[in-house]
């Protein structure tokens, strides 16, 4: 078969930095077509300018053999391109139908939406998908919203669809039906590239395999005969080892309890939760961001008000405690967003490493604070986490994503806690950074500490936790055990269904 | 849903009114159909403004500079009226075009340079409270006569072949020929008898809130004021929208001011005192829809209207608590209301392309 697209040497400067460097990429008519890489490796920067949101510095871009000049994302509608962004291009006030139609060009000045609905309704029956398209995009799943996103580019003439991370919202029990939709529109001769840096998926739903590292194209691989390993390597450029060690589990005393706790919370509310931590494991909290994850860390942590229950910290009664009461419990606390509660960006690092301790000796005393100290057990920690930065002095926002991370890590694990609670710890990292997080979290455990793990990874869940609490709503739907581990099953009380 | 509340509540109030008009007697009919007839005229500059600041908002920019367009469409209809011997057509645009071009700075400030939308329409009221009252004691020795527009039965009497039949000859002029039915002829009659452009007025309001909820430009202004973003990625540009939203709300605030000027045939300073707040209140009252934002402007005309309603059934106050009432109920209104309605998500901010 032809190629649709052929991207030749595509070379993309931003200031200081070259995002794209001589990047060559064929996509076959009819396939799923992957693109990984790491953060920064330039795989959205490539799609920007596939689909006409950035100008390449230089290069060629062939469509159906054809040179083509996509200089807005209207042009790359005209020609038959669609994308769906990570984040969906949706205006949740505005009606299904009104989103698919919007800007279209051939749309008549008085609109006729009734004779656009029906053939949308239309299009959503071929893949099975039922729509009402006079529903509000608000009051749709994210699941729901993603089809209506797909089906809206096929609508408006996509012969070749880019879909950029889109799993990362979804239940696996959406992630199936996605693959369907897709493995369909192959059928029917489309053409997807698609976006991810999750392997499995990759190697279960793709044809090819195209992997940018560090702005550069490596030639691409079938995806039938590659393991998982083998992507890793070509992603991070050296072996990486993608299953934890782990030590033997035995559960010691408890050290968190939470009883029945409410909270009417400003990230959504607790409804009844009950859970228990012991020693020596690690607790997974599984669920579809903005199911009462970040209410949950927010009442231990001191940062929202329990209405009702109680929550108990190595047997003491914490519940509407302070956040430095809990933190001198000996918690470590790994906020899902650094940025807000982690770290402040415009201090130094060391500046940083003292942010919970600063008031205790001998950081300070008679309130000043001891810059020698504190200078030593930086180094120590920027050395021993493995920060990459020129010095301590540096300003926090300078490091990259993952060596903040490790920043934060460094300062919350070198506390000694009894307790880490640590929020999507990975989050944005790339393959390398997670590997390293993952492995300091498994030794506190090994050390016979307790670790609450919220992700929304599931594999991140399945590989690292002893037991899965599931959230659904503010709820947890229940609690499984290690030989209880079933991804049918965590999918199925992620979505609000428990048998 | 939302809109059939507001068709359930407008039935009823027809109802009442028409009841009032069958059955009442006559001295109540009288001083009702004189406070609606008062109340239509209050509302109408408000809700002509409040409409284009619908357009304004729903495209996501907050125009609390409104005051101050008003202000200068005022100054300039009221010169331009003059300038064209009287005539309030060519008045008007005068003022229109006044207000177009500070709805320009407005406009390149707040969008192409990205500035904050509040404090601009501040900077735009305090401008134009200076620029009008200097410019006013410039030419306030000028010889100015103002006409109206002409009334409804004026209009309707020189249509060929049935303007007899609808109007009625009378010493000074015309009347619609409304007098004639029985009962509540002369309740209509009030209540109808206003100049041709409140009428014209309504149906444009009408016509934009069916511009603006059944085209493809009125789901782009909805859609721009939501989500800019998502709108650059389906080919729309949200700067054009923009423009066009502020510059067509530019325009509709001049033509305001004017209404207020003709209204009273003369310009005094600060003569919009706070019109242009209100009509940015009637938006927010008027669940962001021309139709809703004519409804509440109805409501604040009402409690202005409503001082000459007291003193028509003899009640003595203190004139000054009078003046506070339509400011009161905006006040308690908007307290009221605040939170209970969507506002377009990006509205005040500013969009940049990458």
């Amino acid at each position: 078969m032809a190629p649709i697209l052929e991207m030749k040497n595509i070379v993309k400067q931003f200031p200081g930095v070259l995002a794209n460097d001589n990047v060559n990429l064929t996509v076959e008519k009819g396939s799923i077509h992957a693109l990984m890489g790491e953060n920064g490796a330039g795989k959205s920067t490539l799609m920007n300018i596939l689909y006409g949101l950035y100008a390449p510095s230089s290069g060629q871009i062939l469509f159906n053999g054809q040179e083509i000049q996509i200089t807005s994302p209207k042009h790359a509608i005209e020609h038959g391109i669609g994308m769906v962004h990570q984040h969906f291009m949706l205006i949740p006030a505005l009606s299904v139908i009104e989103n698919v139609i919007l800007g279209r060009p051939e749309n008549k000045k008085v609109l006729d939406l009734k004779t656009d609905a029906e053939a949308f309704v239309a299009l959503g029956a071929r893949y099975s998908m039922k729509i009402d398209p006079y529903e509000l995009i608000e009051n749709l799943t994210v699941g729901q919203q993603q089809r209506v996103e797909i089906l809206k580019s096929i609508y408006r003439g996509a012969e070749l669809l880019i879909l950029d991370e889109p799993t990362a919202v979804l239940t696996p029990q959406e992630v199936t039906e996605l693959f369907k939709i897709m493995t369909q529109l192959k059928e029917e001769g489309k053409t997807i590239i698609f976006i991810s840096h999750k392997l499995k998926e990759v190697l279960t739903i793709c044809d090819t395999i195209t992997v940018l590292r560090l702005g550069k194209s490596q030639p691409s691989v079938p995806s039938a005969g590659t393991t998982r390993e083998e992507l890793a390597e070509m992603m991070v450029g050296r072996k990486v080892f993608l299953n934890v060690d782990k030590g033997p589990y035995n559960p010691g005393e408890s050290v968190l309890k939470m009883e029945n706790v409410f909270t009417k919370g400003i990230h959504g509310a607790l409804n009844d939760v009950s859970l228990d931590i012991r020693k020596g494991e690690i607790l997974g909290i599984a669920g579809v961001d903005g199911n009462g994850q970040d209410a949950l860390i927010e009442s231990i942590t001191g940062l929202d008000k329990v209405t009702q229950g109680h929550i108990f910290i190595k047997g003491n009664d914490m519940t509407n405690a302070t956040p430095r009461q809990v933190l001198e419990q000996k918690v470590s606390h790994i906020p899902a967003d650094r940025h807000k509660r982690g770290m402040v960006s415009t201090m130094s690092i060391k500046e940083n490493m003292i942010l919970i301790s600063y008031y205790k000796e001998p950081y300070q005393k008679f309130g000043f604070l001891n810059w020698k100290f504190i200078e030593e057990t930086s180094e120590e920690i920027v050395k021993r986490f493995k920060v990459k930065t020129p010095n301590i002095q540096e300003l926090g926002g300078k490091l990259s994503g993952g060596n903040q991370q490790k920043m934060v890590l460094g300062r919350e694990l070198s506390r000694d806690p009894d307790l880490c609670i640590a929020a999507h710890p990975v989050r944005g990292l790339d393959i390398g950074a997670t590997e390293y997080v993952h492995e300091c979290l498994v030794a506190e455990r090994d050390k016979g500490n307790a670790v609450l793990l919220v992700s929304t990874e599931l594999d991140e869940v399945l590989t690292l936790a002893d037991r899965i609490a599931v959230m659904y709503e503010g709820r947890i739907m229940g609690i499984l055990e290690k030989e209880e581990f079933d991804i049918t099953r965590i999918g199925m009380m992620m979505a609000g269904q428990n048998q | 849903m939302k809109q059939k509340k507001g068709l359930i509540i407008g039935i009823i109030v027809l109802v009442v009114l028409l009841a009032v008009g069958f059955f009442a007697p006559d001295n109540i009919k009288n001083t009702l159909a004189s406070f609606i007839a008062q109340d239509l005229r209050i509302a109408l500059p408000l809700a002509i403004a409040a409409a284009g600041l619908v357009y304004e908002q729903r495209s996501g920019i907050l125009n609390l500079g409104a005051e101050g367009m008003m202000l200068t469409g005022a100054l300039f209809t009221w010169i331009g009226t003059s300038l064209f011997g009287g005539n309030p057509w060519l008045g008007i645009l005068v003022g229109m075009s006044s207000s177009l071009i500070m709805a320009l700075l407005f406009g390149f400030l707040v969008i192409t340079l990205r500035s904050n939308q509040t404090v601009i329409g501040i900077s735009i009221n305090i401008l134009a409270l200076g620029l009008t009252s200097t410019i006013y004691r410039v030419v306030q020795t000028m010889n100015i006569t103002v006409n109206a527009f002409p009334s409804i039965s004026d209009v309707l009497s020189k249509i060929p072949g049935i303007g007899a039949a609808l109007t009625n000859e009378v010493p000074n002029g015309t009347e619609l020929a409304l007098t004639q039915i029985p009962v509540i002829g002369n309740f209509l009659t009030t209540i109808f008898s206003q100049n041709i452009m409140m009428y014209i007025g309504i149906v444009f309001i009408f016509f934009l809130n069916y511009v603006l909820f059944k085209t493809d430009l009125g789901l782009k202004v909805r859609a721009v004021g939501e989500y800019p973003k998502a709108c650059d990625t389906t080919g729309i540009n949200v700067f054009k929208i923009r423009y066009g939203a502020v510059l067509f709300s530019g325009l509709l605030t001049g033509f305001a001011g004017g209404l207020l000027v003709l209204d009273i045939k003369t310009f005094v300073e600060n003569v919009t005192a706070g019109k242009g707040f209100i009509a940015v209140a009637a938006v927010i009252f008027g669940k962001y829809t021309p139709i809703g934002a004519f409804g509440a402007s109805l409501v604040f005309g009402g409690a202005q209207a409503i001082q000459y309603l007291i003193q028509a059934v003899g009640l003595k106050a203190p004139s000054d608590l009078m003046n506070m009432i339509p400011y009161v109920v905006t006040v308690v209104a908007l307290a009221g209301f605040i939170g209970k309605t969507h506002v377009p998500a990006a509205l005040t901010v500013p969009y940049t392309k990458e």
